[in-house]
């Protein structure tokens, strides 16, 4: 993580947090989420292990020398995370997330106002995670060759559960497939990123490399932004994440009849889940896409199968693990 | 002749005076004018495009004559995230600028209002607030501005006759 990316993160930190956290992290490279709770200890999780953040000095496991977080320090923090305007994350704050330079997401919880059935507001923020940006570049490399075809991209579906990497996997096909290379010329990719995920906007800059031709709609529902890009950006492909509702899919229906491949993902454990989805499900069965990607269960970034329009198997987890050993580059 | 000289000097020195505390009152209603234009930029920048209120701070310091310090110091400030609350950085940019001192001591205590009610609200309530304090601010302007003739006027003769009245007693 470079000198940057750091600093965004200390940043928004209460500034007696900030210091003791720099004291330990010079680098926040293997720093994961960083959990501030009203008057509860600061939590730190750092290699896939958690620590509490020492009163002292450094980090620890004991809870008698854990660091507390004061209602000030929270305070403090929100004003710092939204730049001491509560009103221009209105909207953020309804969904209960928001993303700072960098590309960081901070997550937050508090009083949730209710009107109409609808978060109208969110207020007494009193618990927040802080969840440290890695772009890993670089991890779908093994994966294009195997939607490309011949000069376009067959129409691929990324199937996995939450939390398995898929949005990390569909943002490097994204940056490869529109920077191009010696060999393959780039797309016009057009990016529906409803909960900025994808580019990270922050203040309508991606800070997430999503590549030389890649216009990104941040904050738009997809369904809208998917028709607002076909008539407006003429994209050779749409890449969307996480869809779900039957007017997304009906919208993927109407952009691959307009000749726009498409790149998405969708939660499932497997092919089966998928087809069994109510409106999800006719598109497979008409083979609306020629490429399923399924990443493994409880292993993140891990590709277990590729399946083509009719299910069948064309590389499996073998394939990757070979084509590791022969080249001695990392797993996707 | 030196009496003369000396009599010139008082008349002249309290026309002068006479006419700066004038040009204070003017001063006053420019910088008046040129806050109401910045509430008015902060309400189109918050309602059209949900600028943050560093960013809006930062256009102001390009736009602004008399508050440039002001607004350039808020920005700067709020940018370097080293504590303190919205209102408290914004009371010590108050006493920091020069042009305050031209400014009445309820238009201090106005501003001070608008630092404390800036930011840290919703989106409908901030603009309803920022409507309240415009609505506020062009009933104080309307007022410095009927109030500079007669005032202006005061001044100049009040500098004449002081002067005039100190020749006489001095010399």
């Amino acid at each position: 993580m470079d000198k940057d990316s750091t600093g965004q993160v200390l940043q928004i930190l209460p500034v007696a947090i900030r210091k003791k956290v720099f004291k330990v992290f010079k680098d926040l490279s293997g720093v994961q989420e960083i959990r501030l709770r009203v008057l509860r200890p600061l939590i730190i999780v750092y290699s896939g292990c958690e620590y509490f953040l020492s009163i002292n000095e450094g980090l620890t496991h004991n809870i008698n020398k854990a660091y507390f977080v004061s209602a000030s320090e929270l305070r403090e923090a929100v004003d710092y995370i939204s730049n001491y305007s509560r009103y221009a994350f209105e909207e953020e704050l309804k969904q209960g997330y928001l993303t700072i330079q960098g590309g960081h997401r901070i997550g937050v919880a508090g009083k949730i106002l209710w009107e109409n059935g609808r978060v109208k507001n969110m207020g007494n923020i009193s618990f927040m995670n802080i969840r440290v940006a890695h772009q890993v570049t670089g991890c779908s490399e093994r994966l294009i060759p195997y939607i490309r075809h011949g000069s376009s991209i067959y129409n691929t579906l990324v199937i996995s559960p939450p939390g398995c990497g898929k949005t990390t996997l569909l943002r490097d096909m994204i940056r490869i497939l529109s920077n191009g290379d010696s060999k393959n010329r780039g797309f016009t990719v057009g990016v529906v990123d409803e909960r900025s995920e994808l580019g990270a906007c922050y203040k309508g800059c991606p800070q997430n490399d999503l590549g030389y031709r890649s216009d990104i709609l941040d904050g738009c529902p997809k369904a809208e932004g998917m028709m607002m890009l076909v008539r407006s950006m003429a994209p050779e492909i749409i890449a969307v994440d996480e869809i779900g509702s039957n007017k997304d899919v009906n919208a993927l229906d109407y952009v691959m009849n307009c000749g726009i491949r498409v790149i998405a993902t969708v939660h499932g454990l497997d092919m089966d889940e998928i087809m069994n989805k109510p409106v999800l499900g006719s598109l497979v069965k008409q083979h609306a896409f020629k490429r399923y990607i399924l990443l493994e269960a409880g292993k993140t970034g891990r590709i277990s199968k590729v399946f083509d329009e009719r299910g069948t198997v064309i590389c499996n987890r073998d394939c990757f693990i070979e084509k590791e050993n022969s080249s001695g580059v990392k797993s996707a | 002749m030196i009496k003369f000289i000396g009599v010139l000097l008082i008349i002249s020195g309290s026309v002068l005076s006479g006419h700066y505390f004038a040009e204070k009152n003017l001063i006053r209603i420019h910088i008046l004018e040129e806050i109401e234009q910045a509430l008015q930029f902060m309400y189109g920048e918050i309602e059209y495009a949900a600028l943050d209120i560093t960013g809006i701070f930062g256009s102001l310091s390009e736009r602004s004559r008399y508050c440039k310090d002001f607004w350039v110091f808020m920005h700067d400030r709020l940018l370097q995230n080293e504590g303190g609350a919205l209102y408290s950085i914004w009371e010590e940019g108050l006493d920091n600028s020069v042009w305050v001192k031209y400014l009445l001591y309820e238009d201090r205590l106005f501003m001070g209002e608008v630092g404390k009610n800036t930011g840290n609200l919703d989106r409908q309530s901030q603009l309803n607030t920022l409507d309240i304090f415009k609505k506020r601010l062009g009933g104080m302007i309307l007022a410095a501005r009927s109030e500079y003739k007669e005032k202006a006027k005061v001044c100049h003769v009040a500098g004449a006759v002081a002067g005039i009245f100190l020749s006489i007693l001095l010399v």
